[in-house]
């Protein structure tokens, strides 16, 4: 599956993961169109994408999360607003399959940002603990 | 794609002068053209089999990595041409860290039973990361 993805792709979801709006590039991309379930064209995990849809419902907050999918590692924001997640994301790494060395190099990498970024996310996470132990705002 | 063959011709420069008539992989169109611009960065994997076939006039055959997979490689010298015969044998499949690491597995006992050259240790590193 070829999808394009950029810092520009964005798309709006219904309660059903149906797509309200999307991005040019992103309908470019994957051919996601108004009206089509989003679940059946994502690069990452659809089990992953709806857990984490459904917290952000639930908790009413954004959430991130990074997760790899069809060749690259891709960084997901997915923001409730009324009744819908506006879900963006953009490509942290991207695997090089053409020769073994770059294919070596590049999951060197993807793996150095998943460690990277899961710490930032990390610390993200306590920071806001934190603050909510705290009660600051 | 795994599985399917396909051959072709270069003369001693290392340009395509003939594709075989089962073309699954398109190089028709870069006939008359360095073979490296069909396999880019290719040289670096394709080269030294070459060069040995050349050098000892003698078939050599092996399996390399290239292009998402491996690919198994029979290079027939024919007076100052080569023939080269491809069958694509194992694909990266990459949707995954599962399938991704999984398929890597596969591709290194591959390559690692070809013959005396040694599996290469770069990737445990990097595998460390997959499941």
């Amino acid at each position: 599956m070829a999808v394009a993805v950029n810092a520009a792709s964005v798309f709006v979801l219904d309660d059903e993961y149906r797509v309200v709006e999307v991005s040019p590039a992103l309908q470019a991309g994957c051919g996601l169109a108004p009206g089509d379930c989003a679940l059946e064209g994502l690069p990452i995990s659809r089990s992953t994408f709806v857990e984490y849809c459904e917290h952000a419902r639930r908790t009413g907050e954004a959430v991130d999360l990074v997760e790899y999918g069809a060749g690259r590692l891709l960084q997901v924001c997915i923001v409730p607003r009324d009744e819908q997640l506006h879900v963006s994301w953009e490509t942290l790494g991207m695997l090089d399959t053409l020769t073994i060395d770059g294919l070596y190099a590049s999951l060197r990498s993807i793996a150095e940002t998943l460690a990277g970024t899961a710490d930032t996310l990390r610390r993200e996470r306590l920071r806001r603990s934190l603050r909510l132990v705290g009660g600051g705002g | 794609m795994t599985g399917r063959a396909w051959s072709f011709v270069i003369d001693a420069s290392d340009r395509i002068v003939q594709v075989g008539d089962d073309d699954p992989r398109g190089m028709g169109p870069f006939l008359g053209h360095p073979l490296w611009e069909y396999l880019p960065h290719g040289e670096a994997i394709f080269g030294r089999l070459f060069e040995a076939a050349r050098a000892t006039g003698e078939e050599v055959e092996t399996i390399v990595y290239y292009a998402s997979g491996t690919m198994g490689v029979r290079i027939v010298p024919s007076g100052r041409s080569l023939v080269v015969y491809a069958t694509r044998r194992t694909e990266l499949d990459v949707r995954t860290l599962g399938t991704l690491a999984s398929s890597l597995r596969t591709i290194e006992r591959e390559l690692a039973a070809r013959g005396p050259a040694q599996p290469d240790r770069r990737a445990l590193g990097s595998r460390q990361a997959l499941p």
